[in-house]
């Protein structure tokens, strides 16, 4: 083989390498599947979506921004981070805490808490039950029926749906309908 | 699938090293170049359409990638910086495209969020995110100084510090360091092969001299 070609052969054979071995390079655990809890920590940003739609349960900390988006029946938390983004449709459990922000858009029967964190802001669908503690500004938007607790929290906005005044129950709730 | 990919990748590299084994007589009748006065290849504007190949790109996106490429560069310093070796600078800035697979990535993958909507109390809520790391597709717009060492009358090197400009689909348009290396090997008068290894990309291509 002429003395050109060989290193011709070589630069390409280096270059083909490269490529076979890139694309034979297949990481991580994919997208959550439903009842495994899948963890996300550390870095800048994770954002973990629910292959099977429904029932994941997602979790993240200690990084910058996270989330999860997911369908019914899940569980989100998300602690030590500034950002946090939880979307989910029916019958959700999230907690956000010790966080810059939480925010949520969260169907009916939908349980959301956040604890020690400086802005919280969820929107929720009928049903469901908001807990603020600890939180500079909780604001929260009921999309039918719904109860805030906000302990420790300065302001707690509720907003009701058709501009309805949230009334003051019993229990310490901040409610759209009835307590 | 995975096994085969991996069994190409194995016999390329051995195919790779038998032949830099017998590929020593070449480099053998080579003369330095390195402390001539002159130039082996007397141009002042270089132009190599390559191939790209990257990993753990800038910015949100992830992943490894290829594309393909153009980089240009234009001799501001034909001396070079250094007296007694033959070395010349210029200035180089490119345009490469290059489509990442967030899945193919070395130390795993994440997915990200593709849409953001405003939330309640200033936050913002992600609703979409990608599957099994999204893809991405980035150009870059590096713009370096091309240090060459002129080393025989085949074969030169050159170091380039500089900054990658990229834009990512839905993400816009950032900048990264950028540091490559890289050589090339003549093939003919003003014509080499021409490959860097570097961030963001690595590439392969020819230089056309003029």
């Amino acid at each position: 083989m002429p003395a050109l070609m060989r290193v011709n052969v070589l630069l390409l054979s280096v270059f083909v390498t490269a490529l076979a071995g890139l694309a034979g390079c297949q990481g991580g655990p994919g997208s959550c599947l439903a009842g495994a809890l899948c963890e996300c920590s550390g870095g800048t940003d994770c954002y973990q979506g629910c292959a099977d739609g429904d029932g994941c349960d997602l979790l993240c900390h200690n990084m910058v921004h996270c989330g999860g988006v997911c369908g019914n029946g899940c569980a989100l938390e998300c602690h030590d981070v500034n950002d946090c983004s939880a979307s989910c449709g029916d019958n959700c459990t999230a907690t956000c805490h010790n966080t810059v922000s939480c925010g949520a858009f969260c169907g009916a029967n939908c349980r959301y808490d956040c604890e020690s964190v400086d802005r919280c802001g969820v929107r929720a669908g009928p049903g469901s039950v908001i807990r603020c503690t600890a939180v500079t500004t909780c604001v929260v938007d009921c999309l039918g029926s719904c109860q805030v607790f906000c302990n420790d929290t300065n302001p707690c906005d509720v907003s009701c749906p058709n501009g309805a005044a949230p009334q003051s129950c019993a229990s310490g709730a901040l409610a759209c309908g009835s307590c | 699938m995975l096994t085969a990919r991996r069994g190409a990748a194995v016999l390329a590299a051995v195919v790779g090293l038998v032949l830099l084994s017998t590929a020593g007589p070449v480099e053998a009748r080579e003369v330095s170049t390195i402390y001539s006065t002159r130039t082996p290849i007397d141009y002042v504007a270089e132009i190599e359409p390559h191939l790209v190949l990257g990993s753990a790109p800038p910015g949100r996106g992830a992943g490894s990638g290829a594309g393909i490429g153009v980089r240009a560069a234009v001799t501001v310093a034909p001396d070079g910086f250094i007296r007694g070796v033959n070395d010349s600078v210029a200035i180089g800035f490119g345009l490469d495209f290059g489509h990442y697979y967030g899945a193919y990535a070395f130390n795993g993958y994440r997915d990200q969020c593709l849409h953001f909507e405003p939330g309640p109390a200033g936050t913002e809520v992600c609703t979409d995110v990608t599957s099994n790391g999204g893809s991405y597709n980035y150009v870059f717009v590096p713009v370096v100084m091309q240090w060459n060492f002129w080393l025989t009358e085949r074969f030169s090197a050159f170091g380039e510090p500089g900054l990658s400009f990229y834009h990512l689909a839905n993400y816009g348009f950032s900048a990264s360091p950028a540091l490559y290396i890289g050589g090339r090997f003549r093939l003919a008068d003003r014509i080499t092969l021409t490959a860097r290894i570097g961030y963001p990309t690595v590439s392969f291509g020819a230089s056309f001299m003029f």
